[in-house]
């Protein structure tokens, strides 16, 4: 049993590309945790789509020994963190399971809004913060004025800051030195009943519901019968050990320490982040961890199978998905214009393109997905208050009093020449200015409280087109405001297609309603006669448009008798005819469905 | 009609090529490159003679094509013309078309032609507006195919056919595509085939079109013409019977390109020529004409390739086929194939086209209205969709 006195865990906190992977890599390299035949590029990152998209979805956890220089043999375990806003409060648990954490911060480019973000709650949660600036081998590193930047923004000295190269190695050793000196050796009561942090939880086909947890008091032993506190789940430990690049099994996990618990538990849901395990017999005397939360959808959007015999296709495909993902919710849904399909939650637009990208990559499911709504709350006349997240279930004005819909508080990092842009951006998604501040002479962060439903569109892509990709934006939920939303349905010669319609601002209703139906014309082919596309709001249409029918399309020519080349191009036509979603007797592009995603501004 | 069948013969050279076509066709060199093709057709000819189902049939049409087979010199068109006859038995009345060009006609020829029962030519006049057949790279005058027609006229052909192109741009398209129709009307010839241009993969004129050039005229005018076209044919008192082609009258139909449309067996000849058993085959020659002939020399035959068609592209032709007859598909032919095929007729889609008016049933068949006809493709497509 390690003696917790010699143990650190610790995180790393870093704006995705900067670098946080690599490092990792490098700091399992000189601890000989990652020998060389094992060696891959970034571990830690170990789904095909988080390398793709360099973004760590789900958070891990890696144990090393590190012999200091003070001769004495460490146990550091790094707690990956989750590095998107959609995941702030999986990062928030890691933070929690860790003592201190390295802010990662590129020579080139400084701290970013997600990592300045991160960096508070790391702060909150009283980490001791080790700034490291990696890329100093870049030409383009500019670690003085970096320095200066972390130095305003910590509080710290300017010899407190590491400068690493995690490509070359460069600065690696004295960093391992820095993490055994500066974060502290964990708490916790080694004498006390058993407490664990559960910071992350992953489904394995043989073992079921994989909890990863740090102690924080007392010991968890095998055989032992422990309480999920949040989800009241009685269970036996059937294995429990250290995270090495494979499940290392011990006989027990003591104060401080991070590991792995298998139980009988088959259901991730209910190894939920966030929860405390304690031991079965003490679960009256002890108390939960603080800071647990039910994982909350924030984005929701209809996913419909293209070939409707998919849709048990579809459902399997989300059960196994879900098996790894608490926090994805569905249920069946049927669209009058789509057929069956589900209604998913999600922790935000990311997650919604990460799960629909991965149903059609690992499952070869062909979809289409509706406009994502947030999650609005309905008052009833008498007071009652329900959740609307569909804008089918959008009930008639007479029938509510009143609409109240997500806040967020948006924080966005810019240098100073882009503010004019980003406030003029601001103002047009409804957002309401709170404050901003100079983070040193050439970069602002301005304060905004914004509609959830402004930002997840396409915020963030509006963001750094105006800013040159310099801007960085970060967000958290903060309530709900009354606000007066209309429901805006489109209508295909003259029949409501349900899947196209959306919640919108009556200020905005307009503008949404005019930009869908000019985007749907563009989308729709012309075809046999002319389609009619109305915006409508309770029955009154408010914007229109034409597709005008297919005047010609006969090819008045015979190739002789070469009934083949003639096959082959109805073949191709018929494809065409294949990709489209037929809606009563118009043809609409699939890709129609999300066209308000894309619809251009200005 | 299932013991006897169509005989196409394809000869693959012209004066020149014109710049909208894609055909297997190229400039011919000489006299001996005729006489070898046809040495080449008579030996194929002999191959399939001997074969199912060739054999023991009759022929109702002879169709010589190209290319330009009126550049045959005379004893060339004899030579084949009697070879065929050799090995290939004709019916009595069968209808024989030579496609000829304005450019390539000669008394010695015509007489030949005659006197092999070559009654029907089949003319390419394509425009008669000076611009146009420039644009298209013809090798004759507007003037040259107005006496060219005179000529068969004075001949004595008893059945001849003009080939029109529309949609070529120009100053006066309009205009310019009313005068040569209502022209070639006058001359009261016994068929009309009328195409619109298509801009072809390769040929000059498309390349003109990738480079800018406007040398298609659009949808709309194009609509346009297309419906001057049936207006002003039909006014004259022609039978318009296929997507492109009008006749005098019931029987002045092309014998020949109803095989294409109906079903029923034809023997191609010659490089690219296509055919098909009547029946599931269809088969192809090599294109590339020294290609063909290579093979023909070697082995008796320059066939390429053949498909087996299923029982669901059979019906898929049946009614893409059928349907671009002005008179329709037969619906009872529609369910047999569909039957055959497995499927369920009609398709789902039919109803809503009918109810449209842009199919029509009526006599138990099924068949395209004038609105219906003007996109025929996209119709068909959508009929067939979920087939």
């Amino acid at each position: 049993m390690p003696d917790s006195a010699y143990i650190r865990n610790f995180c790393i906190i870093a704006h995705i590309d900067h670098g946080k992977s690599t490092l990792a890599d490098r700091l399992l390299e000189a601890t000989a945790a990652l020998d060389a035949k094992r060696m891959r590029e970034q571990v830690l990152d170990s789904m095909d789509l988080e390398q793709e998209r360099g973004i760590t979805i789900k958070a891990h956890a890696i144990t090393m020994d590190y012999k200091a220089h003070d001769d004495s043999t460490y146990t550091l375990n790094l707690v990956d963190t989750p590095g998107h806003v959609d995941f702030s409060y999986e990062v928030s648990r890691s933070l929690a399971a860790a003592e201190g954490a390295l802010l990662v911060v590129d020579a080139a480019q400084g701290a970013e809004a997600q990592t300045i973000a991160n960096l508070y709650l790391a702060v909150e949660a009283g980490l001791e913060i080790i700034p490291v600036i990696n890329k100093i081998d870049l030409p383009s590193a500019r670690p003085d004025e970096v320095t200066q930047q972390l130095i305003d923004l910590i509080g710290c000295d300017p010899d407190e800051i590491l400068k690493v190269s995690a490509k070359t190695g460069e600065g690696v050793p004295a960093l391992l030195e820095a993490i055994v000196k500066r974060v502290p050796p964990p708490g916790g009561n080694l004498e006390a009943p058993a407490r664990a942090l559960i910071f992350d939880s992953m489904y394995d086909n043989y073992r079921g519901a994989i909890a990863y947890v740090r102690v924080v008091d007392g010991t968890l032993k095998l055989d032992d019968e422990v309480f999920f506190y949040q989800t009241e789940q009685r269970y036996e430990i059937n294995e429990l050990g250290v995270l090495r690049l494979e499940r290392l099994p011990r006989k027990q996990l003591s104060v401080g320490e991070v590991g792995y618990l298998v139980t009988g538990c088959k259901d991730i849901h209910h190894t939920r982040v966030g929860d405390t395990v304690v031991a079965y017999e003490k679960r009256k005397e002890v108390k939960a961890l603080p800071g647990y939360r039910e994982p909350k959808p924030m984005v929701f959007s209809g996913l419909f199978p293209a070939d409707h015999e998919d849709f048990e296709d579809l459902r399997d495909a989300l059960d196994r998905l879900a098996l790894n993902d608490a926090s994805l919710r569905y249920d069946p849904e049927s669209s009058t214009a789509l057929g069956f399909g589900f209604r998913c939650g999600f922790l935000g637009l990311l997650h919604m393109e990460i799960i629909q990208e991965r149903l059609e990559r690992e499952f070869d499911l062909n979809l289409i997905s509706t406009v994502p709504s947030v999650r609005f709350k309905l008052v009833r006349m008498d007071g009652k208050e329900e959740w609307l997240s569909n804008p089918v279930d959008f009930p008639d004005p007479t029938q509510f009093d009143h609409i109240e819909e997500p806040i967020v508080r948006g924080q966005v990092i810019t240098p100073t020449e882009y503010v004019g842009p980003v406030m003029q951006l601001s103002q047009d998604r409804r957002g309401t200015f709170v404050t901003q501040e100079y983070l040193d002479a050439n970069r602002v962060n301005i304060i905004y409280d914004y509609p959830l439903a402004e930002v997840v569109f396409d915020f963030y892509d509006r963001l750094k087109s105006q800013t040159r990709g310099y801007a960085s934006f970060d967000y958290e939920f903060s309530g709900f405001e009354t606000s007066k939303m209309v429901r805006l349905d489109i209508l295909i010669n003259g029949e409501p297609v349900d899947a196209l319609s959306m919640i919108v601002h009556d200020d905005k209703a307009y503008e949404w309603g005019r930009r869908v139906v000019d985007k749907l014309k563009e989308l729709i082919p012309r075809q046999m006669f002319e389609v009619a596309i109305q915006a409508a709001i309770s029955g009154k249409v408010i914007a229109r448009s034409t597709v005008k029918a297919l005047r010609k399309n006969v090819l008045a020519k015979c190739y002789g008798g070469d009934v083949t080349r003639k096959r082959k191009l109805l073949e191709k036509q018929k494809e065409g005819k294949k990709r489209m979603k037929q809606l009563g007797s118009v043809e609409v592009p699939q890709e129609a469905f999300l066209a308000v995603l894309k619809v251009d501004d200005q | 009609m299932t013991d006897s069948f169509a005989l196409y013969v394809h000869a693959p050279f012209c004066v020149r090529k014109c710049r909208y076509c894609e055909f297997a066709s190229e400039e011919l060199r000489d006299t001996s490159q005729a006489d070898e093709v046809v040495d080449g057709i008579l030996r194929e000819a002999r191959t399939r003679a001997c074969e199912e189902p060739w054999r023991d049939r009759t022929l109702h049409s002879l169709y010589l094509g190209g290319g330009t087979p009126s550049l045959l010199l005379p004893d060339q068109v004899l030579r084949l013309v009697y070879g065929l006859q050799e090995v290939f038995s004709l019916q009595e009345g069968a209808e024989c078309t030579i496609e000829a060009n304005p450019g390539t006609l000669s008394p010695s020829r015509l007489d030949a032609w005659l006197e092999l029962g070559l009654e029907r030519v089949s003319l390419g006049v394509q425009s008669l507006q000076e611009s146009v057949l420039h644009t298209l790279g013809r090798i004759h005058t507007a003037d040259l195919a107005r006496r060219a027609y005179q000529t068969l006229v004075d001949a004595g052909f008893p059945r001849i056919n003009v080939d029109l192109i529309f949609g070529t741009c120009t100053d006066k398209v309009f205009d310019g595509w009313r005068d040569t129709l209502d022209e070639v009307i006058r001359w009261q010839p016994e068929h009309v085939s009328a195409y619109s241009l298509i801009l072809e993969k390769g040929t000059p004129l498309y390349h003109d079109h990738e480079r800018g050039l406007q040398v298609k005229v659009d949808e709309e005018i194009e609509l346009q013409l297309f419906k001057y076209t049936i207006e002003a044919l039909e006014e004259a008192g022609y039978l318009h019977y296929e997507v492109s082609n009008w006749a005098g009258s019931a029987r002045e139909r092309s014998r020949h390109n109803l095989s294409y449309w109906d079903g029923s067996p034809y023997l191609a000849i010659g490089p690219a020529g296509h055919s098909f058993d009547g029946d599931r085959t269809r088969w192809w020659n090599h294109r590339d004409s020294q290609q063909w002939l290579n093979m023909v020399q070697k082995e008796g035959s320059g066939k390429a390739a053949e498909e087996v068609l299923s029982p669901l592209m059979r019906y898929e032709e049946i009614i893409m086929l059928g349907l671009r007859m002005i008179e329709g598909v037969e619906e009872v032919r529609a369910v047999a194939a569909a039957t055959d095929a497995g499927r369920d007729w009609p398709p789902e889609s039919l109803d809503m086209l009918l109810e449209r008016r842009l199919l029509l049933a009526e006599g138990g068949r099924i068949r395209f209205s004038r609105e219906g006809l003007m996109i025929a493709d996209e119709v068909i497509a959508h009929l067939l969709r979920d087939v």
